[in-house]
């Protein structure tokens, strides 16, 4: 089969242009984070909702709500706690003594992009809620069922360092996040710049560069990258590899792992595979688009055992591992 | 007169008792003079003895001047209680004592207990003759108690050196039969080693090369001889230069090229061959023979360059 690779550059070349203006404008209000920025817009392009790991204060709200900005979108932040109401996300019926008549009050899932903070303080009906809406893409209010917007990007917080009082996500909904993003601290020179400029009088904000319908577009797009069936089967590979780790060569790990990646990962490594091309601004996969985004797809979905809880070894060196040794095609 | 009677009766009657014990006193002692030039020693060496060893009793005759000068008479075994002879010797030496010859004949006697306890050597009587005067003498040994006591155990050495030989021995054939096998071994390798040695590895992979793709194919894949140019590539860096093997991207290949100081001229070679490679075989772009036969050309230089030394991928560094 022979692609016309010059039309899908071409057309990848013209659609990604505004990465640049988000990447300048979001680089005006947030220091560094170069890595949550470019994960966010693969969530963003390949609709695919992400989960962030990291301790308070590294500008995980500040990054969506400028990215939120300079898309011209619609963002809401719930903060998760034990007391909250699925309806409180979804929205409810109401009453209304005026008319007599029940109306529907929709909840702040209505929005284009999400971010529950600290989705793991809420009990499971909670989370639930929102995982089935990110699932659906819509939710049903009484009687009544509602297309979410377009885009629509979750993005869930946890913190990793207070366990106590908190209710942590089923694995089976785990899995419905694309990426688990596990964000650090900045550098020394990032850490001197973000506390000037976050002293100054007056912060900088972003402007809104790029409009939701050059979104939709650009996840068109996204669609078209083409992926070669090598790189296909490589991912299969990987896939694979954290489930039979004995025939990659891998002997060593297959008692520290207790269940491997499920399929939705090889549709996750793949979309977000082409998703790091389109920010590449190339019109086909590449194995380093895979390794660059196969730790994030991953790291949440392989279950380690407790001979490796034991040993201290984390998914996600079993996940490093395992990306390390597949051969690339 | 009755009185006088009774004591003369009564003072003959004592000494005729005292004349019998006396004599009985020594009954077998033959009636002989009693002097002697010779000076007797009986004794044994350990007082003490277990029940599984032996005691020595040693009778020592010594006199001076020549060792003929007196004849000892052969006498008989001692008589033992508790005890038996197990072996018997006898030694004549002559040594010298401030100037004066002293001749000593020596007889000794392995004893063996019977039973825990005491056991004793009975006197013995050793008659010799004086050559000079052919007078006999006799002399006599004290009765001389060996206290016999519990056995004690017996190491049987001989069983543990012969078992400690034959494990020696076993241990000894297996370090040889192991040094056999790995210097077998170790020749094989040397010899597959001098085998490799002759076919350089840039040969290896032209033969390789001219194994995978034949140009001359009308049925030649494009997009799979570029796969093939892109491993034979980065499996020579790996084995050539060490460099990250076939699990690695190329852009983690480049990385490695510029840390490791390789040439600018090498780096952007491998670069432009790999980027291009990388666009056929994942962009699913139609390729040409002329492309393959560039790229086959391009691969070729690189073997034949770093074969006949005219690249030099390090530099100077």
């Amino acid at each position: 089969m022979t692609v016309d690779i010059h039309a899908i550059n071409a057309k990848i070349e013209k659609e990604s242009e505004f990465i640049d203006k988000i990447t300048t404008e979001v680089g005006k209000v947030i220091v560094g984070q170069k890595y949550m920025i470019e994960r966010l817009l693969i969530g963003l392009l390949s609709d695919g909702h992400i989960l962030l790991e990291g301790v308070p204060g590294l500008a995980k709200t500040m990054a969506v709500k400028t990215l939120s900005a300079t898309i011209k979108t619609q963002f809401q932040r719930i903060q998760f706690t034990p007391d909250l109401l699925p309806a409180d996300i979804v929205g409810t019926v109401i009453y209304e003594q005026k008319s007599g008549s029940f109306s529907v009050k929709k909840g702040p899932i209505f929005s284009n992009l999400i971010l529950s903070d600290e989705i793991n303080r809420s009990p499971a009906k909670v989370q639930s809620a929102l995982l089935e809406a990110m699932q659906e893409r819509q939710v049903t209010i009484g009687e009544q069922t509602f297309k979410l917007p377009d885009p629509f990007l979750v993005l869930a917080t946890q913190n990793p360092i207070e366990q106590e009082g908190t209710y942590p996500l089923p694995e089976a909904q785990v899995d419905r996040f694309m990426l688990k993003l596990s964000i650090g601290y900045p550098n020394r020179e990032e850490e001197l710049e973000i506390m000037r400029r976050m002293t100054r009088l007056q912060t900088p904000v972003a402007q809104a560069v790029v409009s939701p319908e050059d979104i939709l577009r650009a996840k068109k797009a996204v669609h078209e990258v083409y992926i070669d069936p090598k790189i296909e089967n490589y991912i299969v590979d990987i896939v694979f590899a954290t489930r039979k780790p004995k025939e990659y060569g891998l002997d060593d790990l297959s008692e520290l792992i207790a269940y491997g990646a499920s399929p939705r990962a090889s549709i996750n490594l793949s979309m977000a595979a082409r998703a790091h091309a389109f920010l590449r601004r190339r019109g086909f996969v590449t194995p380093e688009d895979v390794r660059s985004i196969g730790l994030d797809v991953l790291r949440h979905r392989v279950i380690v055992t407790y001979e490796a809880e034991a040993e201290e070894i984390t998914a996600e060196e079993v996940v490093r591992k395992i990306i390390n040794k597949i051969e690339v095609p | 007169m009755h009185e006088l009677m009774k004591a003369l009766t009564t003072g003959l009657i004592i000494g005729v008792f005292c004349a019998l014990a006396l004599n009985g006193q020594i009954p077998d002692r033959p009636n002989l003079p009693q002097q002697s030039g010779i000076e007797l020693k009986a004794f044994v060496r350990q007082n003490l003895v277990p029940q599984n060893r032996t005691a020595e009793f040693v009778i020592q005759l010594s006199w001076a001047g020549r060792l003929d000068r007196y004849d000892i008479h052969a006498f008989d075994n001692p008589i033992l209680q508790n005890l038996e002879i197990s072996g018997s010797g006898s030694a004549n030496r002559v040594s010298s004592e401030a100037g004066v010859p002293t001749a000593i004949r020596e007889y000794t006697f392995q004893l063996k207990p019977q039973a825990i306890g005491m056991g004793y050597i009975e006197p013995l009587i050793i008659l010799y003759t004086d050559n000079e005067t052919q007078i006999q003498y006799p002399l006599s040994t004290s009765r001389l108690s060996i206290q016999v006591i519990d056995a004690i155990r017996e190491r049987h050495w001989g069983k543990i050196m012969a078992w400690s030989a034959g494990f020696l021995g076993v241990a000894a054939l297996l370090v040889l039969a192991v040094w056999m096998m790995n210097r077998k071994r170790a020749l094989a390798l040397q010899k597959e080693q001098e085998i490799e040695a002759v076919v350089p590895i840039e040969e290896q992979y032209l033969a390789e090369l001219k194994r995978a793709i034949d140009l001359n194919d009308p049925s030649l894949d494009g997009n799979h001889a570029f796969l093939i140019i892109s491993k034979l590539l980065r499996r020579f860096l790996h084995e050539k230069f060490a460099a990250p093997g076939l699990e690695a991207t190329s852009s983690e290949l480049f990385q490695y090229l510029y840390e490791h100081k390789f040439e600018d001229v090498f780096i952007n070679n491998v670069r432009d061959m790999l980027t291009m490679a990388d666009l056929i075989k994942f962009s699913g772009k139609s390729v040409d023979r002329n492309d393959v036969s560039l790229m086959v050309t391009r691969l070729e230089s690189i073997f034949h360059n770093c074969l006949h030394g005219a690249l030099n991928p390090l530099g100077n560094r």
